[in-house]
């Protein structure tokens, strides 16, 4: 076991046990701000694994939309017990939401690149619309309401108490990034690089890229569907306007994007560190709502034009700046093009 | 069937098509000749209509005026992003992508901020309706859209294939390199189809004005529908591209009349599923590779 893996390790536990402890350490308020904050670090996750493979989608908020609705109905509408659990709605919101990733990434991944974007969030809407017509099964636009909240035999119900939750989302949080970051380092996960950096060669040399990347998506969309449907059982309500594009909050399709670039797309810490950096901004703004976009867009404009690498890479950047500091927008620039092409596995 | 109904959604048809036609001509123009996706495409349209808007509050000039000021508006706006962050990442979608979504932020952000997040009326420049009794029947501003729309459409086709920069906005969409190797600037091709693509959009805005009202929040939604329409026609043919919004329009009239009010963005994305399992380059595009699905 290197050095490096050392560091990593300890490191991950002396955060997790901050995070354990932080109900004692800050008010609710702020445990509710961190709940937020690990949710957009699982979505993020998501499109940073997809990413790997080489396609940019925005449409991730979708599959936690159907995971959300399928946990929800299942648990109010299923009468047998061992169904009517919120904690089966965990799993099965995640099922379904896989299952309806991998039915229409098997549409979708066909076209190249560029339209694939696009046809995310054309995804978005169309499941929007969806939950919004088919109201006899989803409630149409009122969504669906009082959904119960998790409960443990030893504990019961969860309630308006925010600590469970945090617990649990801490739980989502490190089986997701775990199961990433092991996905990226199998032989699977090579192929994910490959994929990015040229498609026509990985395909020549014998990779079934499409089969490939819709698994990544159906994973992606798995892990989404889980943290819907913990969003469900945490908000106690579904409205298909909670899964939308942009909306001022930073849960949205954009929201995940703007996370998941500004944090950094090549190294495994870059969704953490964004989606509380902008998580916690957009707290910070909750006087000046109105603001929120803006910034989010300077943010997002700022790491483009200046850290390729994400905020994640500020640091390095910083230390390395006397020296880089005259040609650093040419530097940027072409980091943008090592984006593209160098996906090394590190470690 | 009644044929009054569908002569009815035929005409609908068109005009949803020329609207999305001004997105999506645009769009193609720039993805085409400058390599950009420009993903607030949508708030160029709607930005448009927010520049006839505000001349006609505060000057209260004509609408015509307004709206041709806010053309111009918007193609030099459309210069000004060709120069600054689209250049800089010629040919790499992926921060092209990431700043067309950060100038997605930064002008609802900005518009929400300056002028309030209502919906703004410019008020009824053309009133009254007019068609063949009993037949069909649409406000004469609709049949304004529809004929704008299509001068505008056939206005950009004859420029592209007859004029000398339309010839050389067409090298540069095929080969860059060897346009500039024939003499072309491919940058300020770039430029310029840059203009005239944001300066389609602000007309699109500018005529949806009076009969929508001027929103924010429609730009992803237009800019989804002129993206669908590029998807299923293709990067290959100019007149693919208004052949798709034809079909697209047309889809959306058709089932709005005869299906359900909500039911025309279902059905384009059915059309889109179909367009792409079957040809995923597009009805007209260039074929990649051979049958094989993916890049």
């Amino acid at each position: 076991m290197g050095r490096r893996t050392k560091i990593i390790i300890i490191a991950s536990i002396v955060v997790l046990a901050l995070l354990f402890y932080s109900p004692q350490l800050v008010s609710q308020y702020w445990v509710m701000v961190l709940i937020s904050c690990l949710i957009m670090v699982c979505l993020s996750y998501g499109f940073r694994l997809l990413f790997l493979t080489g396609r940019f989608t925005i449409g991730h908020i979708a599959f936690a939309g159907v995971g959300a609705y399928a946990s929800a109905l299942l648990v109010i509408k299923a009468d047998i017990p061992v169904l009517n659990n919120p904690w089966t709605g965990l799993f099965f919101g995640a099922l379904v939401a896989g299952i309806v990733a991998l039915a229409i990434g098997y549409i979708i991944l066909r076209v190249p690149g560029l339209m694939f974007a696009i046809l995310t969030m054309a995804v978005v809407e169309l499941v929007r619309y969806v939950l919004i017509m088919w109201d006899s099964l989803t409630g149409g636009p009122a969504g669906v309401l009082d959904i119960p909240s998790f409960s443990l035999p030893g504990y019961g119900s969860f309630g308006i108490n925010q600590t469970p939750y945090l617990y649990l989302i801490i739980i989502i949080a490190v089986v997701t990034i775990a199961v990433m970051y092991r996905i990226e380092r199998t032989r699977v996960g090579l192929s994910f690089y490959a994929m990015a950096l040229n498609d026509r060669l990985a395909r020549h040399v014998g990779m079934d890229t499409f089969k490939f990347r819709l698994i990544c998506f159906a994973i992606t969309g798995f892990f989404a569907g889980m943290v819907g449907a913990f969003l469900a059982h945490y908000w106690h309500y579904v409205s298909p306007q909670a899964f939308i594009l942009m909306s001022v909050s930073v849960i949205s399709a954009l929201g995940i994007q703007v996370v998941a670039v500004a944090g950094g797309l090549l190294s495994p810490l870059g969704p953490i560190v964004g989606a509380f950096v902008l998580v916690l901004l957009s707290e910070g703004l909750r006087e000046v709502r109105e603001y929120a976009g803006i910034f989010f867009g300077g943010i997002l404009l700022f790491v483009i034009f200046m850290l390729p690498g994400g905020l994640v890479t500020l640091p390095r950047v910083l230390i390395n700046m006397p020296g880089n500091a005259r040609n650093w927008p040419d530097t940027a620039r072409r980091k943008w093009l090592d984006i593209r092409a160098r996906f090394v596995p590190a470690s | 069937m009644d044929v009054g109904t569908f002569i009815q959604s035929l005409w609908g048809g068109v005009l949803e098509a020329g609207l999305i036609a001004m997105v999506a001509v645009g769009l193609y123009l720039v993805l085409g000749v400058a390599r950009v996706l420009n993903f607030a495409h949508g708030h160029i349209l709607v930005l448009g209509g927010f520049c006839t808007w505000g001349f006609r509050e505060t000057y209260n000039l004509n609408f015509w005026i307004a709206a041709f000021l806010g053309v111009l508006i918007m193609g030099i706006a459309g210069m000004v992003l060709e120069r600054f962050p689209f250049r800089r990442f010629y040919g790499n979608f992926i921060p092209i992508i990431c700043v067309g979504i950060a100038l997605i932020y930064l002008f609802e952000g900005g518009v929400v901020q300056l002028w309030g997040p209502e919906t703004k009326t410019v008020g009824t420049v053309i009133s009254g309706t007019s068609g063949v009794k009993g037949w069909f029947i649409m406000r004469n501003w609709d049949w304004l859209v529809i004929g704008a729309g299509l001068g505008c459409l056939m206005g950009s086709g004859l420029f592209l294939a007859k004029t000398r920069i339309g010839r050389a906005m067409r090298a540069t969409a095929v080969d860059p390199d060897t346009a500039n190797l024939q003499g072309i600037g491919a940058l300020g091709m770039a430029r310029y189809a840059m203009f005239i693509g944001c300066a389609l959009a602000a007309v699109g805005g500018g005529l949806m004005a009076p009969k929508y009202g001027v929103s924010i929040g429609v730009g992803l939604a237009w800019m989804i529908k002129g993206m669908l329409a590029i998807i299923i026609g293709g990067l290959g043919s100019f007149y693919g591209c208004l052949f798709a919004c034809l079909m697209l329009g047309m889809a959306v009239s058709f089932s709005i009349t005869y299906i359900n009010a909500q039911a025309g963005y279902i059905v384009m994305f059915l059309l889109l599923v179909v367009v792409i399992m079957v040809r995923p380059w597009g009805l007209f595009g260039k074929q990649l590779t051979v049958g094989i699905p993916g890049e």
